[in-house]
């Protein structure tokens, strides 16, 4: 049975005796049974009932234990005892209200404790609460309970999303789930894939294609993803030159002035661009155009042939069913790396200016390995005006910054153990740090946290279910469970035999 | 009440522990068919209640001073050493009485090893009436209006409760051990009931029968004050006793079934009280303390078996919290008033023999 304890600073206190297995995330309701409200609260820690005597008791059967004995106990009242000995105290935090089956942020009033009936809200009620609409829904997993858990699309769409939590706890999967759902929906999608995990999402476990083959395109710089310079522009160079290669202004201005003087002969090539260079009188900025136009050029992902350009309008315009386009930055030298964003960011940004979008979900795993810091605003602000939404995926939170963090508007968080991680998050999520730190430290695997729009804030513990699909480069161990077949040894890591979650729609 | 009257029908010394606990959940399932007729007067020896209370030392100290003590020697011969404690409990008042809980403990001690049986806990129901329904009722019965149940000390049935248990479950052990040391909690008095002395008397015979040596150990005593007195034993290395059966009064020594002694048990324990068996032979009964020494004791000079039968007696706030709800899933009975458990447990009854419980009980209409 439940029963309201005390509601104190803003937590409620529910006794749970005999103790009926509700775990931490769960909801509960607590009934005014003489009005039509009540009060919607989430379980966020659970202890021992303080029962008077526990000490005592304990103490006490500490200097006895060596004793054996039995006990005559024709009332079986031992089991009573038992019971109050297990009482759990579930210490909850308000979430919301319900006001004749409404959900109302009203949560004013407290419920009078000899009226009110506390029970538990079944996982479907609560689902319908969070996302009543379910008209773009994508399947990412069940509750504690095995109920399934669609999102919404819509609360992905035009939101800045945040996954985090310890290594190889679900992240990546999780992004490739809702990557995979988007694709569904018809969005259109961009994964900046530093470990190359995303390039096989377009075949099953078994290594046949599945629905998303002619969905994907996977770009890997320097071989099937190179760019004109034309195609690049003065601009995008530019700030290449600036922001990655450090490129002082009168070189700039220098460039600026050869590439305009090329442009207006129609003459640019990477041949032309180094002869104006070496025309240069001043020496230093010679040396320095020179050095960083050879390292531009040597990254073998610019070029000056119009052929092997690739443009993204027409990778979008393929894509107008919805579909994902994997830039592959495994293996990357991490300048070319942050090259390859900086290009790729500034042109989707001219893309998307000029309507040949409508807007695009961008993916990225570890940004601060190749985003430059002034881009973290420029994505929370500018960009995601017009129409770039991004979903970071990080095993560092604190390589997120505070601000994009407080402007996210869902996160989802595996489990963390780590003190600083767990503070990085607190501190910068609108839900309270006790409820992260408490849920998170304990999720097992494959289950997160997730709250904001997606669950209309209502934090919520989902466990995220499998995908048929082959995966790479997540995790690699050096110890990987290796199991005899009849054909020899097989690296269990590499061999995914998972039942679909996508493919039940 | 009316329960209290079913156990005087049985013989008080045999009753099993079937029977007990058939009784308890009797009593608690009839508690509210009001049908008693008779309230016999329990006749109630205020003597020894006046013996036990008087705080005045009946014995002089000097005199004390000037017996000599005993040395004992520790005889570890591997006799049996049993101790048996029992422990009750006001759980909660009711319309027309008040529950009790009880148990008891036997731990023995056998070949270096310590065993427990423990019985309980059982609620009782006794019926004594104070309030409104009965005092009407009394008015119309002239059979309950004859009996001013209402004012009589509930003390005494808890008593009397206690020692039909206590008696059993003393009665089990003495049947069951042969040569064993069996120790009790409390001086051997002389019960001051009639059926009570009966059953003492047989419960005796069955123990001496079977060469069983009956000690009781009392953690104090009120025969002398050692306050402002230097303990008469100091200096003593060695376990002793001092007799002091022949310096308590005659009247007083007529209500003991033992005989007295004053004990220091380790060299810088504490001192009890110790009544062996009066019956035994003076050879015997010192014998029987060393044999206790011998085969169990504690650092501090008291009965290891005999603590262990308090601990596995006493109630505390969890198993109070427990009992009530046992009594209200299956007989109905909820708190009206909540009780503060801590002054049921460590109130002005403390020790675990709560005479005034503080919950309220109805049984919902
Ligand atoms: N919901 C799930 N069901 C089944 N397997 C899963 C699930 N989530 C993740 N896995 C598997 O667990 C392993 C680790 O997952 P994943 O790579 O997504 O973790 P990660 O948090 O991104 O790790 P890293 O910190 O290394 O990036 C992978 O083998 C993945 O296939
Ligand atoms: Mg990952």
């Amino acid at each position: 049975m439940l029963s309201l304890y005390r509601i104190e600073n803003g937590e409620v206190q529910i006794i749970s005796c005999p103790p009926q297995g509700i775990r931490k995330g769960e909801y509960l309701s607590i009934e005014d049974t003489s009005t039509e409200k009540s009060l919607i609260i989430q379980v966020v820690e659970i202890d021992y009932a303080n029962v008077p005597g526990i000490l005592e008791d304990i103490l006490r059967r500490s200097s006895i234990h060596k004793v054996n004995g039995e006990d005559y106990d024709p009332l079986e009242i031992k089991s009573y005892i038992e019971l109050v000995k297990d009482a759990k105290v579930l210490r909850c935090k308000i979430r919301g209200a319900l006001t004749r089956g409404e959900f109302t942020d009203d949560i004013s009033w407290i419920p009078v404790r000899s009226r009110s009936r506390v029970v538990g809200i079944p996982d479907e009620t609560l689902l319908k609460l969070i996302n009543p609409s379910r008209l773009l829904p994508i399947q990412i997993g069940r509750t504690q309970k095995k109920v399934r858990v669609d999102i919404d699309a819509k609360a992905i769409d035009g939101s800045l999303n945040i996954i985090s939590g310890k290594k190889g706890t679900g992240k990546s999967h999780l992004a490739k789930t809702i990557l995979l759902g988007l694709i569904d929906q018809g969005g259109l999608c961009l994964v900046f894939d530093i470990n190359g995990e995303y390039t096989k999402l377009d075949y099953k476990s078994s290594g046949e294609r599945n629905r998303f083959q002619k969905k994907m395109k996977v770009l890997i710089p320097g071989r099937n993803f190179k760019v004109d310079l034309r195609y690049a522009g003065l601009g995008s160079i530019l700030s290449i030159m600036r922001s990655v290669m450090d490129t002082p202004g009168t070189s700039t201005w220098e460039f600026r002035r050869i590439w305009n003087s090329l442009e207006r002969r129609d003459a640019i090539s990477i041949e032309e661009i180094f002869r104006s260079i070496d025309n240069i009188n001043h020496e230093y900025v010679r040396e320095a155009l020179f050095r960083r136009f050879q390292s531009l050029v040597d990254t073998g992902f610019f070029c000056d042939d119009p052929k092997s350009n690739t443009a993204f309008e027409e990778i979008f315009a393929e894509m107008n069913m919805g579909g994902a386009v994997i830039l592959n930055l495994k293996d990357l030298p991490s300048m070319i790396r942050k090259i390859v964003v900086e290009f790729v960011l500034s042109k989707l940004s001219q893309l998307l200016k000029r309507n040949i979008a409508r807007a695009v979900f961008l993916f990225a795993e570890e940004a601060h390995l190749y985003l430059r810091d002034t881009y973290w605003e420029d994505i929370v602000t500018r960009m995601r005006h017009l129409g770039v939404f991004v979903t970071f995926v990080t095993n560092q939170p604190e390589t997120i910054k505070q601000n994009v963090f407080r402007q996210s508007d869902n996160i989802f968080l595996f489990n963390f153990t780590n003190e600083n991680d767990l503070k990085a998050i607190s501190r910068a999520s609108r839900i309270d740090g006790y409820t992260i730190e408490s849920i998170t430290r304990e999720l097992p695997a494959h289950h997160c946290l997730m709250f904001g729009k997606v669950t209309r804030d209502l934090p919520l513990v989902v466990g995220i279910g499998r995908l048929d699909i082959q995966t790479q480069g997540e995790t690699r161990f050096f110890f990987t469970p290796l199991e005899t077949t009849p054909e020899g040894i097989v690296d269990k890591s590499t061999q995914n035999n998972y039942q679909t979650a996508l493919q039940l729609k | 009440m009316e329960n209290m009257e079913r156990m005087v029908e049985f013989d008080i010394g045999t009753p099993s522990f079937e029977e007990i606990a058939g009784l308890a959940r009797m009593s608690i399932e009839n508690m509210d068919t009001y049908t008693s007729t008779e309230y016999p007067e329990l006749p109630w020896n205020t003597a020894v209640d006046e013996y036990n209370r008087r705080s005045n030392a009946p014995i002089n100290e000097q005199e004390i001073k000037h017996l000599v003590p005993i040395e004992l020697r520790s005889l570890n011969d591997g006799t049996p050493i049993v101790a048996i404690d029992v422990s009750i409990l006001g759980l909660g008042e009711t319309q027309c009485g008040t529950i009790y809980a009880i148990r008891g403990t036997v731990v023995s001690r056998k070949e270096e090893r310590y065993r427990y049986s423990r019985l309980g806990p059982l609620p009782f129901h006794i019926n004594i009436g104070e309030n409104e329904t009965i005092k009407e009722r009394r008015a119309t019965d002239h059979t309950i209006l004859s009996i001013d149940t209402g004012r009589r000390n509930p003390t005494i049935i808890c008593r009397r409760l206690l020692t039909v248990f206590e008696t059993m479950l003393k009665r089990k052990v003495a049947k069951m051990y042969d040569n064993a040391v069996l120790l009790w909690d409390g001086a051997l008095t002389i019960p001051s009931v009639e059926e009570e002395i009966r059953a003492t008397n047989s419960l005796m015979e069955v123990a001496r029968k079977r060469r069983n040596s009956i000690v009781g150990v009392s953690k104090k005593t009120c025969l002398f004050s050692l306050q402002g007195t230097r303990d008469p034993l100091q200096g003593y290395q060695k376990p002793c006793l001092i007799d002091i059966d022949s310096r308590i009064q005659r009247t007083q020594r007529f209500l003991l079934l033992g005989t007295v002694y004053v004990a220091k048990l380790a060299s810088d324990g504490l001192l009890f009280r110790l009544d062996v068996d009066k019956e035994l032979p003076e050879a015997e009964r010192i014998a029987a303390v060393e044999r206790m020494i011998g085969n169990d004791l504690t650092q501090d000079g008291y009965p290891e078996t005999l603590r262990l039968a308090h601990i596995f007696s006493k109630f505390n706030a969890t198993e109070v919290i427990g009992m009530h709800r046992f009594l209200d899933d299956n007989y109905g009975l909820r708190i009206l008033e909540y009780p503060n458990i801590r002054r049921i447990l460590f109130g002005p009854f403390a020790g675990n023999h709560s005479k005034e419980p503080d919950a309220i009980y109805a049984k919902p209409v």
